[in-house]
């Protein structure tokens, strides 16, 4: 699966000459695309900190957190006047998910099926060409990182497709590790 | 007699002449400090409980900006966006705007929820009666970027939909029970909280609600009252009136 991520990223690398144009409601897999990867990018710093993982693996997971770091600034400069900062909402990852190897290992995964579940989703919705390119970019650095992941928590990598899902659904799952400042 | 009837008359004359003039004195001061405000309709609590004395004039921000644009007698503005606010500055006719409060944008529903909707998905369904904000006022501009970050922009094509030109009109709608549903801010909300209930949209979608103020520049404009009233609005007194409005601030300076 590494594999085919790696050729799918070199493949839609240069489509990124081709600024995107979101036409219609193609901006939600790239407003929900920055809103995941910032709480993923808060879960790897985090994790790159954590006392519960070792020298090595806060070693990955750094490279993960400056990895998710630029694919989230690509984003976020998409949205214009409506990119996400502190003060629209803050990022909080549970504390004692971070003082667990296994809960931030499984977290970490999660986050990357979802958003692998959501861009694959995004690959199928947009209108324009370049936002699914993009789109596609994303979906296969998700993938990648997740076998990266599946590898740190002891699973060989999964060869299954990652599985479509909603906007809806994954907003709501990503929802929870969001808060308004002075609501 | 004649004289007594003439001294009579003289004091009610000489009484209510004094106070022709203790009412001018006391009208004097108050006309000289108060400015006149051109605010964003949603700010329609929250500035009167900060300042009182003030002349306001609540509607769509975008209708202000072109009031003042056309010369209207406004001393300040405060838009429930920047573009307002910004373009004003950009002509020359504002100083540069302070952003000083944040809003949520939620769905409104009437008291006892007649439409049935739990959240903003039972939308998707068409048959509902909804009222949005025209697309040039902040508000409509807001909702209809939230409902396409969301993957919902149809719901504006599959349910009736009543277009209002500023927040105030759509909360009026819900509360009246003549929608189903509206699409406001949650201080709006707060206002009518006895006759509406309201339904959270997700954070992740929101769209960035940034309150920008300025001093209006034209001939005659009291800039002194007007600064004062911008010290007021960023200071703790306007800081304390729109946290009890329910606005989210931006980092004091």
């Amino acid at each position: 699966m590494a594999l085919i991520a790696m050729a799918m990223v070199s493949s839609s690398a240069s489509a990124q000459q081709y600024r995107p144009a979101p036409q219609g409601d193609d901006i939600a897999y790239l407003q929900l695309g920055a809103v995941s990867e910032l709480v993923t990018l808060e879960l790897y710093r985090g994790a790159a900190h954590s006392k519960a993982l070792d020298a090595n693996e806060k070693q990955t997971f750094k490279r993960l957190a400056d990895q998710t770091a630029k694919g989230w600034l690509k984003l976020n400069s998409l949205l214009g006047e409506g990119a996400i900062s502190r003060e629209i909402f803050t990022v909080k990852i549970p504390a004692g998910v971070l003082r667990s190897r296994a809960k931030t290992v499984a977290l970490a995964v999660r986050f990357e099926k979802l958003l692998a579940g959501l861009y694959l989703g995004g690959v199928e919705s947009t209108i324009d060409p370049p936002t699914r390119l993009l789109i596609g970019h994303h979906l296969a650095m998700s993938t990648r990182d997740l076998a990266v992941l599946q590898n740190l928590g002891g699973d060989a990598p999964k060869l299954r497709a990652p599985k479509q899902l909603s906007v809806e659904y994954v907003g709501e799952q990503f929802e929870r590790y969001l808060a308004i400042p002075g609501a | 007699m004649m004289k007594r009837r003439f001294n009579r008359s003289s004091s009610r004359r000489l009484v209510a002449l004094l106070g022709l003039v203790v009412a001018l004195c006391l009208a004097a001061p108050a006309a000289a400090s108060a400015v006149t405000v051109y605010a964003a309709a949603s700010l329609r609590e929250a500035l009167p409980e900060m300042a009182p004395a003030q002349t306001y004039n609540f509607a769509g921000s975008n209708a202000l900006q072109l009031q003042i644009e056309r010369g209207a007698p406004a001393d300040v503005f405060a838009s429930a966006a920047p573009e307002e606010a910004q373009a004003l500055f950009q002509e020359g006719l504002c100083s540069r705007p302070v952003t000083f409060a944040t809003n949520v944008v939620v769905m409104l529903v009437p008291k006892g929820n007649p439409g049935h909707l739990k959240s903003v998905y039972g939308l998707r369904q068409g048959g509902h009666t909804i009222a949005i904000g025209t697309p040039g006022v902040p508000i409509g501009g807001y909702t209809r970027e939230l409902l396409a970050r969301m993957r919902l922009s149809s719901i504006l094509t599959n349910n009736t939909v009543t277009l209002e030109k500023d927040v105030a009109g759509i909360t009026s709608k819900v509360a009246l029970g003549a929608v189903e549903a509206g699409f406001a801010y949650v201080t709006d909300g707060r206002i009518v909280a006895g006759r509406v209930e309201i339904i959270r949209l997700p954070r992740w979608a929101q769209p960035p609600v940034r309150y920008q103020a300025c001093i209006v520049h034209r001939p005659g404009a009291d800039a002194a009252g007007a600064k004062k009233f911008m010290e007021a609005l960023t200071g703790s007194r306007g800081r304390t009136a729109l946290k009890k409005g329910g606005f989210g601030l931006p980092p004091s300076a």
